[in-house]
Parts: C-alpha cells; structure tokens; sequence
C-alpha cells in the first residue's frame, strides 16, 4: 500500500467535493436528463401503458450519493414514475403515479472516449435488477372492490341497459340500472340506485359481488296484464388475482349453488315467480355482457420488482464520464485515469500514469487526503527518477564515473554522484518530512591530495500561499537547505549550488504532475521557487467551475503529497446562481 | 607510524585525537607535504575528522594531534580557502588598484568602498535603494536548457503574473554578480552615503574605470570559503550540530597514493 499504489501521481477527493460535482451535474439536463420516456410497457393481462420518469434533485426531495465499495458509488436518486394505461378498465386507474427513491450502484471505470482522451467515469454495464433497491415506494394503488366496481361503472356505459325477450303477449323487457348513468331508462329507479359491489371470500374462493339494480316488464298473457317490478340482481364472479393484474370474468357464474346468481323483485303478486323463473338467465346473460375486465394490479413487490427491472434496463448502456486530465498539447494523449473509492475515508482517489503491471495489478492507494478536501500525491520512485534527471542535467558526468566539475572562487571540486530521496518526518532527525541529498565529491586543494568528501542532508520545502494572490490559491514551493547559523557562511557555495537543483527539482516533480492531471502552474527558477496554481482543471466535463487551492506540501518516504481545497460552482451563471447572489434582473438594472 | 621529517617537525607520532598536547609540529611547508601520509593517517583514526576538516582545516589538524606555526596555519587555510589563481587574481588587483588609488582598496569593506567611491574617484552617489543588480545564474545556460527540456508542457504555465513577485528572503550571493550585464542609469541621490556594498558597487560600472576592478576584487575578498572559530569549532569537534551544512559532511577520505604531483 502507497500513496500511489502502482501508479505516479494520484489525486484524492472527498465525498463532499464529489457530491458538489454530482449535484452540478445533475442539474445539467443534456448529461443527466430529468424526465425519461415516454416508455412504452406491458402491464399483463393485455394491459399496456406509458411511463415518464422525473429524476429530481431538490430540497424535499434531495439526490445523494455514497462510496459503497472500492469500485463502486452508489447513487440514491428520487424519481416519480408516471404510468399511463388509457385501457385501464376503471379510468381512476388510468393515471398512476409512484414515488420513490432508487438506489443503485454505478461502477467506476475508465475509457477512451470519442475525443481520444482517457476518461474516468461511471458505467452501470455491470447492474442487475437485484442490484436496485427501490426504497420508499408510494402511489401503487390497492385493488380493490370499488376499483372492480369502478371498472363495471365504465363498463357499464358500453353496454345496453335494455334487454328484451319475447313473451306471451308481448316482449319481455328487462332494465339495468346504475345510478344515475342513463337517465333515459323508463321508468327510472327510485333513489337512482348505482351498481355496487364488494369481495368476499366464500369457500375459500375471492369473488366479487355486485348487486345491480334492475326492472323488470313482463307481459303475462292475461289480458294487458304486464309483471312489472323494480328488483336487483345479486351476483358473485371469481377474482383472478396474479401478482400484477386482477381479473373478474363476469359471464362465469360459479358452480357452487351458495355463489349463485340471485333476482329478487320487490313486486310479489301475480306472476312473480314465474318471472323470476324465466328471468335468471336472461339476466346471467346480461351480466356477461360486462365483459372480464382486468386492472393492473402490481403488489408492492411486483411493483418494486418491475421497477427494479426497468431501471437496470435503462441504466445498462449509460455512462457518465466525469473526469480527464486535460492535455493542452495536440497529438499528447494522457494515460487514462484510473479510479478507487475509498468508503471508509470518503475519499474518491484517481490514480493516473501507471507505473509498473498491468490493469490487473491495480489496487487501491492509501488515504492521504485527511481532512483536506483535495490532496495530490507524487510517488517516491517518480520523485526519485525526477530527481536523478534533475541532478543529471544540472551536473553532466555525475553518477557516470566521471563526475562534473564544479569551479567557483571558492574552489574546485568534482561532483561524482549526487541523489535525493524524499524522507519522513523524524528520519534522519530531522523535522518535517525532506529530501534527503547525498553525494560524493572530489575536493581539489593545492598542493594536498585531493580528499573524497561524502555529504548528505536535508533540504526542506517551504510552502506559502502567494501574498499578493487574494484568494490564497498560489501555492509557492521555496527550498531550504537545513536551520543554518547565520555565522556558517561557509555553506554558501554549497547552498548555492544545492537550492536551485532542488528547485528545479521540485519544478520537474510539480510541472509533470501538472502535467499528468491537468491544471496550470507558473514557474519561477531564478530563485528556486515554484509556483503551483490551479492543479486540476477548472472545468468539469462543462458542468462545473472547480477552483483548487493547494495548501502546502508534506514530503514523507512515500513522496510528495499537497493537500487543498476545492470550490465548486456551476459553469456559468443560472438563474439560480444570480437568484442565490440577489443579482436577479430587474428593471432598473436589466 | 608516523615518520619524522628532516626539518620542521616536533615530535615523531602524532598524538591522539583530541587528547593531550600536540605530537607533531608543522613548521614548514615542506614538512606539510613531508609529513602529509602521517597527517592523513592522523586523521584517519579520529571519527570526527569529517566535520573538523569542514569547519576549520587548521583546527581539524591540531585536534588529531598536528601543531602547526602560524604561518603553516594561515597557508592551510588560504589553499583551503580559496584556489592559488584566485589568490593570485586578487594579489594583482590588489596590487594595481593601490597603484592608481594610492590607498589599499579593500573594496569587501563598504565604509572603505564610499570613501574611494567618493573621495579618491569623485563619483557623485547613485539612488541604488531598492535597486536589484544583475546576477550571473548559479546553473549556467546550458545546464538550464537541459533541465528545461525535462519541463513536460510549458503551454500549461501561466503567462508572467502582474503581481509583484514577493521579495527573496535570501539575495543572491556577491559572487554571482554580473559585471558584464547592462547596468542601468540611476538617478543621483541626494546624499552621499557612508557605506557601499558590492552589490550597489554594481551600479557604478559605467561610472568609472575603476569600478570594475573593484568590484571583482571586492568579490574575490568574499569569495571564500570561511571557517569557523574556535568556539563554534569545539562545538563542532565535540560531536555538537551546527545546524548547518557543516552536519552535512559525512566523510573526508584521502587517497592513499598522491592523486596529484607534489608541489616543488
């Protein structure tokens, strides 16, 4: 475990920073678009529907995000799903609305995108419907008898309400009521009595019972003597439920004789039974004109099953890019950045030009952000390779055998070899973190033999923001070579020589880190300071302005880290923006 | 063992180190190069030699038991100091510039630089306040090019800020200035001050024929590699840090055979 794994350079950023960048993008609807659909579905039972989908981020109703696992973040998104079933036999059903919250993982990856630079991002090729957690889930309507009955009042206004059918003397007519949904029937029924209806379970059967308001008009053969009599028809169909649709075929009178359509007719006298003898069938037969009308009925399980399906279907091909280290040079393609999370810290770390392996060799670096919102990490062996081409070109012939030569008025020396390495804090007992320089030189003195000098020591790094940069975003990097007497002026040369190497040092690490993650720097070698500004680019993927202050820098073993911080604002000004600034137009001032 | 010399030596062994009066006695140069394989394995026993040697050469050897006259201790530190065509550069300025002034220069000491400035040479004074010469890189060009190609993206730098650049905590060393730059006119100031330093000699290049001698000589004179005093040597000699690059030294090895011929 290092700072920077198997890696160069790697760049940590907290969860809070990431949720910043998250919910800036989720307020850019050409990336995340904020309703989708229409989408057309089947609901079963022959029933088809359309849904839309809004995504919402707001303050009731806010998105979130967490780290779950080293590759994946998981992604909490409230959303009301609008299903529109215009067969849907009881019109209240026709429009539903559900409600809640899905949560899903979305795993972090890296590509090539289209503009040939290394992205870093979220793919979600990997989810499965057991992967979504729909949580909190509102609006699945409950089926129930009035929704049955519902369904038969709309039916009801498809059907005829008169039923004829020959007699002697004349026709037999038969009149179905539902409150008041024909008035033209004559005579009206008193109290205009609608349908109604309710389940019960009879021997372990579910039926639906309906008692429908009827009359009757019978000729009798006896003269002009017609039968005539308000009554009702009471009936129990089966209820067919599945897991997402309810069904009650209305033409299939049960077997069991306790079920059995019932007739009653309030006028008792003449003819009565007789009616009642030739009338059940007729009815029974009208009765099955209202057809097996089928509701989508989800449980609260289908629906969060169905759910569940839906949003892995469409989450499968999306992905989200998030991050590329920006390259200002044409033909320059960056390595691609590889992505870790870190849950335990909420730490997103992005580790970029892999160093040695492959990709399957990559593991997660070390936490080295702590409470810094953003931190950058160099690796030693990266510091240490800077370091020796520094020294190399600074100095040709040192480390070769041969040396360089070093002449000042001071004297003449040849620099055989010359290293630095990046220590800890306390290493050497020396305090803070340093680079370690060692070497060996060839000191010439007149008329003596030559004497090898090995030195070694540490130069330290001061790091200051800027005084003249406002916002404190300037970091500069001065090296310092140990706490010297005033009185030891004898270093000078030394010191001399030593600072501006290890600036250009500090130059060759910081500049290609910049380099690798994007950003900006501006240097100063004449005194061996090096100015660090902006180190990741200021724009994200177009939807964000990310501003980062590199704080200081802490050298250890492992190498360099600059920890910092990050604003985070949307690219350009919304309305929102001016509204939050109370610089909304107004009529004085457009 | 230690050999005795024929002339200009004490005692046949050098003492040890840090213990007891000196044991040998360098008078002579001679004797300096004749007894160098006995100094050198003088200082050879003594772990703390390193550090000695780095802060003061003459003390270094008188620890690990090498008395040496004054004059051998002055030589020492004047080769250590500074190479023998620096010295021998600053002897003939030195020289030349006493000729023409008629007073010993001493260009490194401001209050003598003001009153040859302004008495011997008659130079009005120079509003230098605030003023910053021009100094010769400590990397030279070249090697500034190559660790300038190992800067991966100049495009990325920012172009040169309008802020003023904070102040360095630490000038340049005299050393580094550069007589052969641009020198720019400089209004004169009102008052003639009491001391000059080197760098503000600087501004005074194109004022007088003179000036460039003095202000090599000048850096000749602080162009040396001082040593430390006794006080801060004991320290030093007591195994103490110095805080500074004196720590730094970790060995001093002398080849065993001459790496070089013998002065006559």
């Amino acid at each position: 475990m290092s700072n920077t794994a198997n890696f160069d350079y790697c760049v940590e950023l907290s969860i809070d920073a990431v949720r910043q960048i998250f919910h800036l993008a989720f307020k850019n609807e050409d990336l995340f678009p904020h309703t989708v659909g229409p989408i057309d579905i089947d609901l079963g039972g022959g029933l088809t529907g359309t849904v839309m989908v809004s995504v919402l981020d707001d303050e009731s109703r806010p998105a979130d995000l967490a780290f779950a696992d080293a590759k994946h973040i998981r992604f909490d998104v409230p959303n009301d799903i609008t299903i529109e079933i215009p067969s849907a036999p009881d019109p209240n059903l026709s429009r539903i609305t559900l409600s809640s919250t899905a949560r899903f993982p979305g795993r972090l990856d890296s590509w090539i995108g289209d503009d040939g630079q290394p992205w870093l991002g979220i793919r979600f090729d990997d989810i499965t419907p057991g992967d979504v957690d729909v949580i909190g889930l509102t609006g699945v309507p409950v089926i129930g008898a009035q929704q049955i009955v519902g369904a038969i009042h709309s039916k009801y206004l498809t059907l005829p309400h008169r039923y004829t059918a020959p007699a002697p003397g004349g026709t037999a007519e038969l009149l179905v009521y539902d409150g008041t949904a024909d008035t033209t029937l004559l005579p009206p029924a008193p109290g205009s009595p609608a349908i109604t209806g309710s389940l019960e379970t009879v021997g372990g059967t579910e039926y639906l019972k309906l008692t429908v308001p009827i009359h009757v008009d019978v000729p009798t053969g006896y003269g002009s003597y017609h039968y005539l009599s308000f009554g009702t028809v009471t009936c129990w169909r089966a209820v067919v439920r599945t897991d997402t649709t309810i069904t009650v075929d209305a033409a299939d009178e049960p077997a069991d004789p306790t079920v059995a359509t019932q007739v009653v007719l309030d006028n008792t006298g003449p003819g009565h039974d007789q009616v009642l003898a030739q009338l059940r069938p007729l009815v029974i037969q009208a009765l099955g004109g209202f057809g097996t009308p089928t509701s989508a009925a989800y449980s609260q399980s289908a629906a969060t099953a169905r759910i569940q399906q839906q949003i892995a279907d469409y989450l499968h091909d999306l992905q989200f890019a998030l991050y590329t280290p920006v390259s200002h040079q044409q033909g320059v393609t960056l390595s691609t950045p590889v992505g870790f999370l870190l849950p335990a810290t909420g730490t997103l770390a992005v580790l970029m030009n892999r160093r040695s392996g492959t990709a399957a060799d990559d593991v997660a670096p070390d936490d080295f952000r702590g409470a810094a919102d953003l931190a950058l990490a160099v690796g030693r062996d990266n510091v240490i390779e800077k370091s020796t081409a520094v020294i190399d070109a600074a100095f040709p012939g040192v480390n070769t055998g041969s040396g360089a030569d070093i002449n000042r008025p001071q004297g003449h020396a040849t620099l055989k070899t010359c290293h630095a390495e990046p220590s800890d804090d306390g290493a050497h007992g020396k305090h803070p973190g340093h680079l370690w320089i060692t070497g060996e030189a060839e000191v010439h003195i007149d008329c003596w033999p030559d004497p090898d000098v090995s030195f070694s020591g540490p130069v330290f790094i001061d790091a200051t923001p800027h005084p003249d940069d406002p916002a404190g975003c300037w970091l500069e990097l001065k090296p310092r070579a140990g706490d010297f007497d005033v009185g030891e002026s004898c270093c000078d040369v030394l010191i001399d020589i030593l600072i501006p190497i290890v600036g250009w040092i500090m130059l060759a690490v910081v500049e290609n880190l910049i380099d690798k993650i994007g950003g900006q720097i501006a240097t100063e070698t004449a005194d061996a300071t090096v100015q660090v500004v902006s180190p990741l680019p200021t724009v994200v993927i177009g939807i964000a302005q990310m501003e980062c202050c590199l704080d200081t820098i802490v050298i250890s073993q492992q190498g360099f880290v600059l920890p910092g911080s990050v604003r985070i604002r949307r690219d350009g000004r919304s309305f929102d923006d001016l509204q939050s600034q109370g610089a909304t137009p107004r009529p004085d001032q457009p | 063992m230690a050999k005795r010399s024929d002339s200009g030596t004490g005692k046949s062994r050098p003492a040890p180190p840090a213990a007891g009066p000196p044991a040998l006695k360098i008078t002579t140069h001679r004797a300096l190069v004749g007894e160098r394989t006995t100094i050198i394995a003088a200082l050879a026993a003594d772990p703390r030699s390193a550090r000695m040697l780095a802060a003061n050469p003459a003390l270094a050897l008188r620890a690990v038991g090498v008395q040496l006259s004054p004059a051998i201790a002055d030589h020492i530190l004047h080769a250590v100091q500074q190479p023998a065509e620096v010295r021998s550069r600053r002897a003939e300025l030195a020289a030349a510039l006493t000729k023409d002034l008629g007073v010993a220069p001493h260009p490194s000491d401001p209050a003598r630089l003001a009153e040859i400035l302004f008495g011997a040479l008659h130079l009005h004074p120079l509003a230098t306040a605030g003023r910053q010469p021009t100094y010769v890189p400590t990397i030279p060009e070249a090697s500034q090019d190559r660790l300038r190609a190992l800067l991966p993206n100049p495009d990325r730098r920012l172009p040169a800020r309008t802020a003023p650049t904070a102040p360095s905590t630490r000038p340049p060393p005299v050393w580094r200035l550069d007589p052969g730059a641009p020198v720019p006119a400089l209004p004169r100031a009102r008052f003639r001050p009491k001391r000059v330093t080197l760098p503000e000699l600087w501004f005074y290049l194109p004022s007088h024929e003179l000036v460039r001698p003095l202000l090599e000589l000048g850096i000749l004179e602080v162009s040396v590699m001082p040593v430390l005093p006794p006080d801060a040597f004991a320290k030093v000699r007591d195994g103490g840090q110095t805080g500074g690059l004196t720590d730094w030294i970790q060995s001093v090895t002398f080849p065993r055979g001459s790496r070089k011929a013998a002065p006559p």
